[in-house]
C-alpha cells in the first residue's frame, strides 16, 4: 500500500488548472521530488498533500485511508494529517525561542513535559544546534534557522516529511552542505519525504525517484539516472540537466546499415533505429554536452567542422560552445582546455547515448 | 447528502476564516446595512413630525415629501443650500490651509537639518490628539465680544479692542479652528511618504540636468501624490462632517454647516429631512473616496516602497535657522501652549471676563456648591456629575478599545485569509462604510433602531450599552484598516507551520497570530481610545444624565453658558488623552501616527 496516494487531484483557480488531474504513488520510505518550473504547480500539490490547499476534485489517501475527497464526503484538516511541512520560508516563530518553536506543538499533542524535554534534547542533537535553545530566530544564522525548522519537523515524530524548497534561501555553499544532511537524516529516520524543487541538481542528487512536473501535468516519474538519460520528452530533456541538452532537428538518412540524423548543417550518426518507421518524418536528438568528444579538425578530411564560439572553464570541467552555420552545441571538457575561440574542431558522438524525440509529439522515440 | 454535511462541517471547522466571516457579514448586517437602509427608508416615508405639515399624511406611508422639501422647496436655501456652501467653503479652505501648513511642516522636518526635531515633532501631532472644538474653546475666550451672547474675551477685556463679529463667530474662525486641528493629519501622512523616497531619486535627477523645480515637480510630487491625495480626502471628508467646532463658533450667529443643520433638525425630531442632508454628506464622502482611490489606487505602491536604507541627505538650513526655529516656537505657543494656558487661568477666575488677580479664585475645583455662582454647582473636583461622566468616558475608551483591537485583528484575519474573494472585498468594504456615517444620523438611527428589542440585542434606550456599541461600531473603519495592515505583515506560512504541527486555531491565534500583531494591536487601542474619549456628535442624541459623558457634559455647561466648568472638564479630558497617548508609547513603543490612515 502507497504511502501517499493522489488519483485524480486537480486544483483549478478560476478556469485555470494549476494542478491538472494527476495521479501519483508515493512509496513508503522514499525520497520523491517533485520537480519544475515556477508555476508547473509542484507546490501547489504538496500543500494539498498538507492539507494548506484543497484540491477542486479528486482523491488523496495516506495508507488506505482517505484524507480528502470530495465525493466520499471525507475533508481531514491539515491540524489532523500528522505530517511534517518544511516551508521554503522556514516559518519560524520570531516571537518564540528556540526551545519553544520545537515545543509548542507538542504541547498541543498533551505530551508530557519529561517526553517533551527528551524530544527537544534529541532533536538539536540531531540538527547539530545543542546550546542554542534559548536564542531567537533572528539571533540565528540563515542555515542554523534552517535547522531549527528541520528540527521543528522532526520533533512530531511524524513518518511523512513534506519540503518545499526549503534549500533555496541558503547560499550555494551551505546548499551543498544541507543537501547531504538532509540525506543523511532520511535515511536515518527511514520518513518517506516529498520534496519539491525548481532545482534540477538538487532533485539529482536527493531523489530516489523524481516526478517532472509541466503546467499541471506529470511529464515524468522515473528515477534521477532515467530522467537524466533518457527523458520521456522534449521538456523533462530540456530541464534537467546543465548545460542544457543539445538538441539537433533533421531527417533520417539511410545509409547502408548505418543511420544519420541529417540537415543543412550537420550529420550525425545514429543509433540502430531500423525498428522504427521513420520515414521522413522529422525528428529530433538529443545529446548531453558530455556525451560529445571533440578533437583538433584535420585538414582536408571530409569531416565536419564546427567553430569554437566560446571556452567557459569551471574548474572541474570547461563548457565549449561551438558552431557549425546554425548549428549550435554545447560540450563538456573535463578540467581545463587549451581550446580557444575560432579552433576548429571536429566531433563525434555514441550512437547509443543519444535520445530521440518525435518533432511532432516530442516524445521519446528512442 | 449527509457525506456533504460532514464534509462541509469539517471543512468549516478547520477554516475559521469561513466562520468569522459568516458572523461578521451578520453582524455588519445588522449593525450597518440595517441603520443605512432604515435611513434611507426614512426619507422616504412620511415620519411623525411631518404629521401636522402635511394634511392626511399617514406615518410610514411612500412620499417624496422630505426630498422635495429639502431640495426644491423655499425651504431649501435654508435646509440644504446655505448648510451645503458652508460646509463646502469651509471643507475646502480648511483642506487647503491644513494641506499646506502640514505639507510644509512635514518638509520641515523631514527634509532639513532643523535642531530639536524629535520634540517639535511630539508636539505638534498634539492637536491632532485633541478634539477641535477644544481649540474652538480656546478662541472663544480669545475672541468673543459682548454682542454676541456671553461673557467677552482677553481682547475685547485686556486690551479693550472692539473684536468684529465676523472674527468672533461664523466662516472665519471656524476655519481657522479646523485648520489648526486638521494640519496634523497632513503632516503625518506627508512625513510618512516623504521619509520613504530615496534622495538618490532626486539627486539622480539633479544628474539628469534637471532644475530644482522640475525635480520637485517631477520627481518627488508624483512620489508623494498618494499622501497628498489621502490627506486631501481626509481631510476634506472629515472637515465638512464634523460637528463640534461649527456647533460652538457657528450656531450662535446661525451659520449653519450640514451636520449642524442635521443637528438642529434632528433635536426638533425632524427625522426625514435630518436624514436627506445626511445622504448627502454620505455621497459626498463616498464620491471622494471613491474618486482618490480611482486615481491613487493604481500608484499606491509607490507609498510603501522601499522602506528603509536610503540615504536621506537633508537641507542645511544654515543661517535661517534660528528664524524657523522661532517660527516653530511661536507657532507652538499661538497654538498649543496659549490655549491650555488661558483654559487654566479661565478656571480661576471668579468673573469670566475679569482678569484681576482679586478676581482669582478656587471655587470651580474645590469650592462647594453656592447658589450664588454658576448656578450652584459645586467645584470640578467634588462634582458628581464630572466624577460620573469621568468614570463613564474612561469605561467608554477602555472598553471599546480593547474590542476594537481585537474586532479589528480578527477582520483583519478573515480579509487576509479570503483575500481574492468576495467575501473579502465585502467585509473589507462594509467594515469600512461607518466612517462615511454622519455621527448624528447614526445615532438617530440607533436611537430608533434599538428603543425596542432587536435581533439578538436587547432595548438598549437610554444604557451605557448603547453608546459603547455605537462608538464600536462607529470605530471600525480605523480599526478594521490597522487589523489588516497588521495581517498583512504577518506571512501566511507562519500560520500554516502551526496548524501542520496539531495546533488548534485558538491556540494559533493567541501564542502566535496575536503576539506577532502586538504593535498593531496596540496602537490600534490607541487610536479607538483616543476617539472614544473626544466622541461629541456620535453619542450626543444617546446621552442621559446617567451615561453621561465628559465630552456631553462640556457640551451641556457650554449651552448653559458656564465658562470655568467647561474649560475645567475640557483640561480634564486633555490630561486623560495625553496621560493615555504617553502610556501606550512607553508600553508599546508605538506611536499615535501609525495608526493614522484611511485608504
Amino acid at each position: 500500500m502507497s504511502k501517499i496516494s493522489l488519483k485524480g487531484i486537480t486544483k483549478k483557480y478560476g478556469k485555470v488548472a494549476a494542478v491538472d488531474s494527476i495521479n501519483l504513488d508515493v512509496i513508503a520510505g522514499e525520497f520523491l521530488t517533485l520537480l519544475g518550473p515556477s508555476g508547473c504547480g509542484k507546490t501547489t500539490t504538496l500543500r494539498m498533500i498538507a492539507g494548506l490547499e484543497e484540491p477542486t476534485s479528486g482523491e488523496l489517501s495516506s495508507e488506505g485511508k482517505i484524507l480528502y475527497s470530495k465525493e466520499k464526503g471525507i475533508y481531514i484538516p491539515p491540524e489532523k494529517r500528522n505530517l511534517g511541512f518544511m516551508f521554503q520560508s522556514y516559518a519560524l516563530w520570531p516571537h518564540m525561542t528556540v526551545r519553544k518553536n520545537i515545543t509548542l506543538g507538542l504541547e498541543s499533542k498533551k505530551l508530557s513535559s519529561s517526553e517533551i524535554n527528551s524530544r527537544v534534547e534529541d532533536v538539536l542533537e540531531k540538527v547539530q544546534l545543542k546550546g542554542y535553545e534559548n536564542r531567537f530566530p533572528s539571533e540565528l544564522s540563515g542555515g542554523q534557522q534552517q535547522r531549527v525548522a528541520l528540527a521543528r519537523m522532526i520533533a512530531a515524530k511524524s513518518d511523512i516529511f513534506l519540503m518545499d524548497e526549503p534549500l533555496s534561501n541558503l547560499d550555494s555553499m551551505l546548499r551543498v552542505d544541507m543537501r547531504s544532511e538532509l540525506k543523511h537524516l532520511h535515511n536515518e529516520l527511514e520518513s518517506t519525504t516529498v520534496y519539491v524543487t525548481h532545482d534540477q541538481v538538487e532533485a539529482l542528487t536527493l531523489s530516489d525517484r523524481i516526478v517532472v512536473m509541466n503546467q499541471g501535468k506529470i511529464a515524468q516519474i522515473a528515477s534521477p539516472e532515467v530522467i537524466y538519460k533518457k527523458p520521456a520528452n522534449l521538456f523533462v530533456a530540456k530541464f534537467v540537466g546543465s548545460p542544457a541538452i543539445n538538441l539537433i532537428t533533421g531527417k533520417i538518412e539511410r545509409d547502408g546499415n548505418l543511420y544519420y540524423l541529417v540537415n543543412d548543417d550537420v550529420r550525425i550518426e545514429l543509433p540502430d533505429v531500423s525498428k522504427l518507421n521513420m520515414n521522413n518524418k522529422t525528428l529530433i536528438a538529443g545529446i548531453r554536452a558530455e556525451d560529445i568528444t571533440v578533437a583538433n579538425a584535420v585538414e582536408g578530411s571530409n569531416s565536419q567542422v564546427f567553430n569554437v564560439y566560446s571556452v567557459l572553464p569551471g574548474g572541474s570541467e570547461t563548457i565549449v560552445t561551438i558552431r557549425r552555420g546554425k548549428a549550435e552545441l554545447a560540450v563538456k571538457l573535463s578540467g581545463f582546455t587549451n581550446i580557444k575561440v575560432n579552433d576548429k574542431l571536429d566531433i563525434s558522438v555514441i550512437p547509443d547515448k543519444i535520445s530521440l524525440f518525435d518533432a511532432d509529439s516530442e516524445e521519446l522515440i528512442y | 447528502m449527509l457525506q456533504r454535511l460532514s464534509f462541509y462541517r469539517a471543512k468549516l471547522k478547520s477554516k475559521p476564516e469561513i466562520i468569522l466571516s459568516i458572523i461578521f457579514i451578520i453582524i455588519f448586517s445588522l449593525l450597518i446595512i440595517v441603520p443605512f437602509i432604515k435611513m434611507i427608508i426614512t426619507t422616504f416615508t412620511y415620519q411623525g413630525y411631518d404629521l401636522r405639515l402635511v394634511r392626511g399624511a399617514k406615518k410610514g406611508a411612500f412620499t417624496l415629501f422630505h426630498y422635495k422639501r429639502v431640495f426644491a422647496s423655499d425651504l431649501s436655501k435654508s435646509f440644504f443650500i446655505t448648510p451645503l456652501l458652508n460646509s463646502l467653503k469651509v471643507g475646502f479652505s480648511v483642506t487647503t490651509i491644513a494641506m499646506v501648513v502640514g505639507s510644509l511642516l512635514a518638509w520641515l522636518f523631514v527634509r532639513t537639518d532643523i535642531p530639536f526635531k524629535r520634540f517639535f515633532q511630539t508636539v505638534i501631532v498634539v492637536p491632532y490628539m485633541i478634539p477641535s472644538w477644544v481649540i474652538a474653546i480656546a478662541w472663544q475666550l480669545f475672541f468673543q465680544n459682548s454682542r454676541i451672547g456671553g461673557q467677552s474675551g482677553v481682547l475685547s477685556t485686556f486690551f479693550n479692542i472692539d473684536v468684529p463679529d465676523w472674527l468672533s463667530f461664523g466662516f472665519i474662525p471656524i476655519v481657522i479652528v479646523l485648520s489648526l486641528h486638521y494640519y496634523a493629519y497632513t503632516f503625518l501622512l506627508m512625513s510618512g511618504a516623504l521619509q520613504t523616497i530615496d534622495s538618490e531619486l532626486e539627486e539622480a535627477g539633479a544628474i539628469a540636468g534637471l532644475k530644482r523645480w522640475e525635480i520637485l515637480r517631477k520627481i518627488t510630487f508624483p512620489l508623494v501624490l498618494p499622501a497628498l491625495g489621502s490627506s486631501f480626502v481626509l481631510t476634506v471628508t472629515r472637515s465638512m462632517g464634523t460637528f463640534g467646532t461649527p456647533a460652538f463658533l457657528g450656531l450662535p450667529v446661525r451659520f449653519f454647516t450640514i451636520p449642524t443643520q442635521i443637528y438642529a433638525m434632528i433635536n426638533a425630531r425632524n427625522m426625514g429631512d435630518g436624514f436627506v442632508l445626511a445622504l448627502v454628506l454620505i455621497v459626498i464622502a463616498a464620491t471622494a473616496i471613491s474618486i482618490n482611490s480611482k486615481i491613487i489606487g493604481v500608484r499606491k505602491s509607490f507609498v510603501t516602497m522601499k522602506g528603509k536604507g536610503f540615504r536621506a541627505n537633508p537641507m542645511k538650513l544654515g543661517k535661517a535657522t534660528p528664524i524657523f526655529v522661532g517660527l516653530m516656537i511661536v507657532f507652538i505657543l499661538i497654538t498649543i501652549v496659549l490655549p491650555i494656558v488661558m483654559l487654566t487661568w479661565s478656571t480661576f477666575m471668579l468673573l469670566p471676563d475679569n482678569y484681576s488677580l482679586s478676581n482669582m479664585t478656587s471655587h470651580f475645583w474645590i469650592g462647594e456648591s453656592n447658589a450664588m455662582i454658576s448656578s450652584g454647582e459645586p467645584g470640578i473636583f467634588r462634582n458628581r456629575g464630572i466624577l460620573r461622566a469621568t468614570i463613564n468616558s474612561l469605561k467608554l475608551g477602555i472598553i471599546a478599545s480593547i474590542v476594537n483591537a481585537f474586532l479589528g485583528l480578527l477582520i483583519g484575519y478573515s480579509v487576509v485569509k479570503n483575500r481574492g474573494t468576495r467575501i473579502s472585498k465585502l467585509i473589507e468594504g462594509v467594515a469600512f462604510a461607518p466612517y462615511v456615517f454622519p455621527g448624528i444620523a447614526f445615532s438617530a438611527i440607533y436611537l430608533g433602531m434599538f428603543s425596542k428589542s432587536f435581533g439578538p440585542f436587547p432595548a438598549l434606550y437610554g444604557t451605557f450599552s448603547l453608546i459603547l456599541l455605537i462608538v464600536i461600531v462607529k470605530n471600525l473603519p480605523f480599526s478594521s484598516r490597522s487589523g489588516i495592515a497588521a495581517m498583512l505583515q504577518v506571512d501566511k506560512s507562519l500560520e500554516e507551520a502551526a496548524a501542520i504541527q496539531g495546533i488548534p486555531w485558538f491556540r494559533r491565534f493567541w501564542f502566535i497570530i496575536l503576539p506577532l500583531c502586538k504593535s498593531g494591536f496596540i496602537s490600534g487601542m490607541l487610536l479607538t481610545f483616543i476617539t472614544a474619549m473626544r466622541e461629541l456628535s456620535l453619542v450626543i442624541l444617546l446621552v442621559s444624565p446617567k451615561t453621561g459623558l465628559l465630552t456631553t457634559l462640556i457640551f451641556s455647561y457650554k449651552t448653559q453658558e458656564q465658562t470655568q466648568h467647561v474649560n475645567g472638564v475640557t483640561l480634564i479630558l486633555l490630561l486623560i488623552i495625553i496621560i493615555a497617548n504617553v502610556l501606550i508609547r512607553l508600553l508599546a513603543k508605538t506611536k499615535t501616527e501609525q495608526s493614522i490612515s484611511l485608504g
